[in-house]
This record gives structure tokens, C-alpha cells and sequence, in this order.
């Protein structure tokens, strides 16, 4: 007769349990999960979420941001455990592939999408004519150039690629740093690897070809070269730039240690941290000879809500996005990151970007090509660009292109 | 003779372990009958459908390259690993076992990597060996320390491994402390009295007491060899290129950032397989010198 007692505590804890389980949502408090993979901008957003929270008390909104965000949301998905809301990039096939899966909630010609500028939309749209995305901001990438040092020692801005190849001997006679290279940070790899396929070659129509099976990686003479200088810029670079990392270098260009740094606009609040009174801006990455120079664009934060059953949550979601996008706060973020928004109504005022985002908005721009890589193809590009600074090895690096373009086999 | 039980006792012993083994099946089994039907698919990790290939996952895995790759860097770090974590205990726990000045603050001090969450251990190698090594290689004129080793596919491994040594060294010292306590003090008094030297003594005393705490040493060694991942995560996460790809690194690539699930599931059985026979392996040498020596 004991066992019933010891039976009866079980259940009451069992049950007592569930019931504050459900309790939690009844409160009227609605909390959600903000799976937020940009670490540039975590600090902002604990300063907004607390200002939201302030204006919408029925609602708390939890900032998670992890390392290696990419694969912990791919083994959450796959889990089928997608957060409320989050972040991500329109372009990357990771964000493709669970869209048209289905884990994220269909904004096509929704209402929270109603503030964001209507071509950034369109460029974001997939294929099958919809859209689950609101671009918040956008990004572009090139070179950063430590503006006191280029005064000191008389430096020009270079125009073609030669210039830049000049520019980078001159500094390097002087005894001088020209570039430094992350390259121990494998994803700043494939991001020179995607600007240089479309700066230098027509990478579209090549991809897109391969995928078809109707051509070789190996065999194109345009790819070749691309690799070729992905190699030849090394030397302008610090020894052994495998062993520095995205952080490191941004700090090291931060505090003067090189003249100018291959990086995206999404570097600016971390050099501004590291070096708050840096004097610095952007020039875009010449192309080679007999080619236009441009620049590449693609959204940098992308909100991104959850396909969910809960109603609650997802109208909690919406809210949010909506706050986000709001004219107001849009422009605070932009101020703050550096990056141009992708919000009607808001002004750009970062001097660093701005002569890369005026090419921008000239259209002597080019969308971020990855969005028609093969899916899993983002990894791949990393892990195999990386592969190709270690050992040299272009025939093997353009084998590997056609697996990261989806060629058929 | 052991104790019979009454029935009634029977059923009662059988009733409880039925939540433990509901348990064990669901958490355990039913993941591993998955995984098996996984690796004979084409699963992305994500997609709702999938296809039955059967044994094409594992067809493949031979014929790719950075698999082999893997296999060679795992086995050659967890061979590595084997040898000099377990000399190094081995030499520690003597030293740290005989009557020196501070040996308990040795003891700790050996102990300590051990105790720190590896996330820090990673993140501060990544700036010893940022800043201080390639300084000090400058200062002596050391030609490998004078760049970051983790980023020079000569180097890499052994940086790697330094920092395993370092990290795993500890719990194998402390094991081989605790067996020496269990060699009997009357038996190394006669030693002594009867003139045999200390390398004696070692051989024909101390390691023969030392025999289980040696075979698990060897078993815990070789395993976290093998399975090496989260050392490799923290600190270089499989590069440069695909250097220090473990199989673990591997298998969590392909899974989780290269969309081929199917295709990770069945290097993670292969990885079972070749774990399950070297412990085989393992377990039955080592069972068969302890009966005799002990």
C-alpha cells in the first residue's frame, strides 16, 4: 500500500509540470525565439528588443545567436524545430533549399513586407515566384583602405586592375603590408570566390551551363585564371595567411597593420570597435582587363518567420518585423551597421561605404551569384576554396567547382 | 550457487526494468535502426521525401577522397594520441606518485586542463598560437613556430595534437595515481630489501598491478582518438582546406553544411564499425593478460 502515495507524488509532479508547461502561453505573455545569425549587429539588436519589448508588453523577444549558425539551424530543421523568427541570407541555397521546403512562412505580397524597397524584393524572389524573406538591409563588398596611411605615403586610388596590381608592388617595395587575408576563416574565402565569378567572368551562364550538363569547369579557360589570381593575390598578403582568422585581420587592418583589406561592408561595426578612430573607405575590386567594374549586392539581414502552427507566435513574429522595419528603426540599424537599408525612406549616411554603395545604386551592380549554386554548395565553396590557398592545386579546385555548381554526374 | 528467485520475485525484477528498456529503445535503438535507414538514402537532412538507394552511400565512400583523407588523419592523430598521452601518464603518475616537495599542487596543476570547457581551451590556443608562438620561434629563431601553426597544412596536425596532449593528458594521470595506490607496499619493501633496483621494481611489480588501469587507459585513449571532434571544431574546424578533417569533422560537414545526410549517416556506420572492432580487438588482448598476470 505504499506505492500509492510515492504513485500520487509522481502524478501530482508529472502533472504540475504540464500544467506550468501550458500556463507559460496563457499569461498573456507571448515569447519569442529570435534566431538571429548576423554577430555583427547582436548588440543592436539587444537595444532594439528592449525598446520593442518596452512598446508591446504582451510580447518577449529572445535573441539567440550561436557559433556556427548555419549548421545548427540546418540540424534544428532537420529536427523539424524551426525558430520563430530568424535571420538569413536570400542568397545562400541553405536559405533556398528550406524555403522551398517549406520550414518558413510565405510573405509573398504580405503586408509585413509592405516597407522594404520593391526591387530588392524582386531580386530576392525564387523561382517559383515567391518570397520568404524582408530584406532589412543590404551589403556589397571590396576594399577597405586605411585613408591616413594612403595620404602619408601618396597612394592613388587604382581604376583597372593594374593599377591595383601597382599599387599593391609599390606598397610592398616600401616594406609594407598591402592586403591582409582572413583565410583561416574558410566562408571569407568563398565570398572572394563568388565576387570573382562574376566580376571577371560571366559565372551566371557559366553555372547555370554546368548544371545543365552541357559545360566542364575543368575545361573553362575563364575559371582557370580566376583561381589563378585568387593564388597570385596571396603574395600581397601577410605570411602564411591560413593561419589568421576573419577576427584577426579585422582587427590587424583595424589597428594599421595593412594598407587595405578584401572585405564586405559588414565588417565596418567590428573595425569601428576594434579602432574607433580609424580613418578608412572603400574602393570596389577592379576587374580584369576588357571588363566592367561593379560591384556585387545581396541582402545582408533578412528577416525570415518560422512556418508555424502557433497563431500567436507567428503574429508576435510579424510585429516584430514590422517594428524592425518601421522607417524609424530601420534608419537606427543602418546608422549603427553601416550598411544601406533596404527600407524605403531611409537615409544612408556611412561615408565609408559610400562610394561603393553609389555604384549600387547606379546598377553597376551584380546580385551575389551563390543563390544558383548547387544545395550544400555554400559548404563546399568554403571548405574548397580554402583547399586551393593551401595546396595550389587549381585542377583539383575547378573538379570541385562542378560539384559546388551542381553539375550532373 | 547462485540465488534462485520465486516467481513472484521474477516478475517484479522483469517489471522493473520494462522503464529502462522502453528507454534504452527509444533513445538508443529506434536512433540507430534510423540512422541505418538514412544511410541508405538520398536524405538532404531537410527535405520531407527521400529515396531508398540502398548501399550506394557506402559505395561511395571509398571512392571519395576527402573519406580516405579523413580516414588517414584520424587514424594516424588517434595512434599519436595513444602513444604519447599514455607514455606521458604513465611517467607523470610515477613522478607525481613518489615523495616529492609540493606534490599536491603538481597534482592539481596537472589536472587543471581537464576541468576547462573546451570552447576556451580552443579560443585561447587560437591566440597563443596567433600571437605567442610565431614570438617566440621569431625570438629563437625556430623556423615552424615562426608562423601560426594551424594554418600550415605541415604544422597543423601536430598544433592539434599538442592541444589534445595537453587536454587529455590529465584523467589518464590521475587513473594511473589511483593504480599505484593499489600496489602493495610489502611487495616493493621486499623488493628493496632483497637489493632489486627501481626499473625491477617497475617491471615486475608495479606494472603488473598497473595492467587494468593501463587497459583503460589504452581504451579511453584510443577512443577519443578516433572520435576525435570537438578539439578540431574549436580550433581550426577541419581546416586549412581539409587538413584536420577527422571522420567526426566529416560526418558533421557532410551532414550538417553539405546537405548529404544519407550520405553522413553512412560514414557515422562506418565509423561504428571500425570502432566496434578495434575495442573487440582491444578487449580481448588485454582480458587475456590480466587473467595471466594478476
Amino acid at each position: 500500500m505504499r506505492k500509492i502515495p510515492v504513485l500520487l507524488c509522481l502524478f501530482l509532479m508529472l502533472a504540475s509540470g504540464l500544467w506550468a508547461a501550458g500556463t507559460a502561453e496563457d499569461s498573456g505573455t507571448v515569447t519569442i525565439e529570435f534566431f538571429q545569425q548576423k554577430r555583427e549587429v547582436v548588440d543592436l539588436f539587444d537595444e532594439l528588443i528592449a525598446d520593442f519589448e518596452a512598446k508591446n508588453p504582451g510580447i518577449k523577444v529572445e535573441q539567440v545567436h550561436v557559433a556556427d549558425s548555419g549548421q545548427v539551424l540546418m540540424s534544428r530543421l532537420a529536427s523539424n524545430d524551426v525558430p520563430d523568427l530568424l535571420t538569413h541570407w536570400p542568397n545562400n541555397t541553405d536559405y533556398i533549399t528550406a524555403s522551398l521546403e517549406g520550414y518558413f512562412l510565405d510573405l509573398t505580397d504580405s503586408p509585413v513586407a509592405e516597407n522594404a524597397i520593391q526591387n530588392i524584393i524582386e531580386s530576392i524572389t525564387l523561382e517559383n515566384g515567391k518570397n520568404y524573406c524582408v530584406p532589412v538591409s543590404i551589403n556589397t563588398q571590396g576594399i577597405f583602405y586605411n585613408k591616413a596611411l594612403f595620404e602619408e605615403y601618396g597612394l592613388e586610388i587604382p581604376k583597372t586592375w593594374d593599377e591595383f596590381v601597382a599599387l599593391c608592388r609599390e606598397i610592398k617595395g616600401m616594406g609594407k603590408l598591402p592586403l591582409i587575408f582572413p583565410d583561416g576563416t574558410a566562408w571569407t574565402l568563398s565570398q572572394q570566390l563568388r565576387m570573382l565569378l562574376a566580376l571577371d567572368l560571366d559565372g551566371y551562364s557559366l553555372i547555370r551551363d554546368v548544371k545543365a550538363g552541357k559545360a566542364d569547369a575543368r575545361d573553362n579557360q575563364d575559371l582557370r585564371a580566376m583561381a589563378e589570381k585568387l593564388l597570385f593575390l596571396r603574395q600581397f598578403g601577410q605570411k602564411n595567411s591560413l593561419g589568421t582568422s576573419y577576427e584577426q585581420a579585422t582587427f590587424e587592418f583595424a589597428t594599421g597593420k595593412s594598407f587595405m583589406f578584401w572585405q564586405g561592408i559588414w565588417a565596418i561595426p567590428s573595425i569601428n570597435k576594434a579602432n574607433p578612430d580609424l580613418s578608412y573607405s572603400m574602393f570596389p575590386l577592379p576587374a580584369k582587363a576588357g571588363r566592367e567594374t561593379r560591384v556585387e549586392y545581396g541582402v545582408d539581414l533578412g528577416l525570415v518567420i518560422g512556418n508555424k502552427k502557433d497563431a500567436a507566435k507567428v503574429e508576435a513574429a510579424k510585429k516584430f518585423v514590422s517594428y524592425i522595419t518601421s522607417t524609424e528603426v530601420a534608419q537606427r540599424y543602418a546608422d549603427v551597421d553601416g550598411s544601406p537599408s533596404a527600407i524605403q525612406g531611409v537615409k544612408f549616411n556611412s561615408d565609408i561605404s559610400a562610394p561603393l554603395v553609389d555604384m549600387v545604386q547606379q546598377s553597376k551592380s551584380f546580385r551575389n551569384i551563390r543563390y544558383l549554386y548547387a544545395p550544400g554548395g555554400n559548404g563546399r565553396a568554403d571548405t574548397g576554396t580554402q583547399q586551393l590557398i593551401l595546396d595550389s592545386d587549381v585542377d583539383a579546385f575547378l573538379a570541385e567547382l562542378n560539384y559546388i555548381f551542381g553539375k550532373p554526374e | 550457487m547462485p540465488r534462485t528467485y520465486s516467481k513472484a520475485e521474477n516478475r517484479t525484477y522483469v517489471l522493473y526494468t520494462i522503464p529502462t528498456l522502453l528507454l534504452y529503445g527509444l533513445l538508443f535503438i529506434f536512433p540507430l535502426i534510423l540512422g541505418v535507414y538514412y544511410s541508405m538514402t538520398d536524405w538532404n537532412g531537410i527535405s520531407q521525401a527521400q529515396n531508398f538507394i540502398g548501399l550506394e552511400n557506402y559505395r561511395n565512400l571509398f571512392s571519395d577522397k576527402r573519406v580516405v583523407n579523413s580516414l588517414v588523419f584520424s587514424f594516424k592523430y588517434a595512434v599519436s594520441l595513444v602513444l604519447i598521452v599514455n607514455f606521458l601518464a604513465i611517467a607523470l603518475g610515477l613522478m607525481m606518485d613518489s615523495k616529492i616537495k609540493f606534490q599536491n599542487t603538481f597534482r592539481s596543476l596537472y589536472f587543471f586542463p581537464a576541468i576547462i570547457s573546451l570552447v576556451v581551451v580552443g579560443l585561447v590556443f587560437d591566440q597563443i598560437f596567433y600571437h605567442v608562438f610565431p614570438r617566440f620561434g621569431e625570438f629563437f629563431d625556430i623556423e615552424i613556430f615562426k608562423t601560426n601553426m594551424l594554418g600550415n597544412r605541415d604544422t597543423v596536425f601536430w598544433a592539434v595534437l599538442f592541444v589534445s596532449i595537453w587536454r587529455e593528458t590529465a584523467v589518464p594521470t590521475v587513473l594511473i595515481l589511483a593504480g599505484l595506490q593499489t600496489v602493495p607496499v610489502e611487495y616493493i619493501e621486499a623488493a628493496v630489501l632483497d637489493g632489486a633496483s627501481y626499473v625491477t621494481r617497475l617491471r615486475k611489480i608495479i606494472f603488473p598491478f598497473l595492467v587494468p588501469v593501463l587497459s583503460m587507459n589504452l581504451v579511453l585513449t584510443v577512443k577519443s582518438g578516433i572520435m576525435v571532434f570537438d578539439v578540431i571544431k574549436a580550433m581550426t574546424g577541419g581546416g586549412p582546406g581539409m587538413t584536420t578533417e577527422s571522420i567526426g569533422i566529416l560526418i558533421y560537414k557532410k551532414g550538417f553544411q553539405e546537405y548529404q545526410f544519407g550520405m553522413a549517416s553512412s560514414l557515422s556506420f562506418l565509423l561504428l564499425a571500425i570502432i566496434a572492432v578495434i575495442s573487440f580487438v582491444q578487449i580481448y588482448a588485454l582480458k587475456k593478460k590480466e587473467v595471466g598476470q594478476l
